[in-house]
């Protein structure tokens, strides 16, 4: 809120919770006391629609029979006309593409919602059940209701920790008995890794990537793409899942191509939770 | 029928849990998915994929339910070894579940 205050041009924050990103600005216009919780409510349901791009115009929800979405390759972001009593329109640039309607905005509602009665921000303890949409013009949502506690005595924090690192591999089959001969290189892998490796996965993926065509579409699957991954606290260990699956160009079923390998360090992340009076936010100006 | 054919749904996750909005595409089909989707039948349906408990909210003004599920995604997203490690596409996994005594209104 200092920082809004200053009429700074550009604001960075370290890691908020994305409806703050929104709530803070509508603070700052409304005047609205941070500890009224049902404005803080209102206001964080609104952020909370607005959040991850697209999600609520239609991207994370196009499916091309059910629920087809126009122009998505020039998706429109969503902006909300936001009043001083909280309600909101949710919207997007005319001419974009994209579309705004009560099932997108249900959808994103409910997006990562892990108790509707209690949607916890640093600002607030949320209430969505008490949301009330309504489509009130072509691509415009109308928002209102949300009710609001008092905001939690902590704070989440998201902890980094070194978590070993991931291997992976995979190789591709096409053609007749696709399925067959990735499921038999499937089971050569399993022998030879499961012993090693506490949580390795036998996946098998694909449509058309193979052949760069197709000939038979009577064959299902027509191809087929092996992909085994594990866990292991060394890159070294890690590094065997990929070389396995490699081996098998020589060592394992006909026609196997493509075959890669990959090793990712694991940044694993925890939650925890600190006392809130602990926390003593900073801001800092610069000028250019 | 399969829910696909009457709802929409979208993923969620936190942590090791996997949250599972479902919708109907007519909101009055609201009160045949609270009687017919229960907690029961999405645990049987999602069983080689949800480890923890699930719960069901209902909400009413939006004609809407949404399942809680946890242990879902092999340690979360950070460190999962699944292809899908923040579980986005187990709204379809939900909506290929197969439903009974739905009757067409015209």
């Amino acid at each position: 809120m200092d920082a809004l205050k200053s009429n700074a041009d550009i604001i960075i924050t370290g890691r908020v919770a994305d409806p703050s990103l929104f709530l803070a600005p509508m603070i700052h216009e409304f005047g609205w006391p941070v500890d009224d919780y049902d404005l803080m409510a209102k206001g964080t349901v609104v952020g909370h629609l607005l959040e991850c791009a697209g999600q609520v115009t239609g991207g994370y929800f196009a499916d091309p029979v059910k629920k087809p979405v126009p122009d998505l390759d020039t998706l429109g972001h969503p902006f909300a006309d936001i009043f001083v009593d909280g309600s909101a329109i949710i919207s997007k640039v005319e001419g974009t593409g994209g579309e705004v309607n009560l099932a997108t905005a249900k959808e994103q509602l409910l997006y990562e919602v892990v108790n509707p009665y209690s949607y916890l921000t640093p600002d607030v303890s949320a209430d969505f059940t008490t949301v009330h949409l309504e489509q009130v013009g072509e691509n415009q949502v109308k928002v209102w209701g949300g009710t609001g506690k008092e905001k939690p005595p902590t704070l989440k924090v998201s902890v980094g920790y070194q978590a070993g690192f991931l291997g992976e591999g995979e190789i591709s089959y096409a053609g007749c008995n696709a399925l067959a001969r990735a499921r038999l290189a499937g089971e050569i892998i399993e022998k030879r890794c499961k012993g090693d490796f506490s949580d390795l996965r036998i996946d098998y993926v694909g449509v058309s990537s193979i052949h760069r065509t197709d000939f038979d579409h009577t064959i299902e699957p027509y191809e087929v793409r092996l992909r085994v991954a594990a866990n292991a606290p060394t890159a070294a260990k890690a590094a065997l899942i990929g070389e396995e699956v490699e081996a098998l160009y020589t060592n394992g079923p006909a026609g196997g191509g493509g075959a890669r390998k990959y090793v990712t360090e694991g940044i694993g992340i925890v939650s925890v939770l600190v006392d809130r009076q602990n926390i003593i936010p900073k801001v800092a100006f610069f000028e250019s | 029928m399969k829910l696909y054919d009457i709802a929409h749904s979208r993923a969620g996750d936190k942590g090791n849990t996997s949250t599972l909005s479902l919708i109907p595409f007519k909101e009055e089909d609201y009160a045949f998915l609270c009687h017919q989707i229960t907690v029961e039948r999405v645990t049987e349906h999602l069983k080689n994929i949800v480890s923890g408990s699930i719960t069901r909210y209902e909400l009413l003004n939006i004609s809407s339910l949404l399942f809680v599920c946890e242990q879902a995604l092999l340690t979360g997203v950070t460190t999962s070894p699944a292809v899908d490690t923040h579980g986005k596409a187990l709204s379809y996994a939900l909506l290929e579940m197969e439903v009974d005594g739905y009757l067409k209104k015209f």
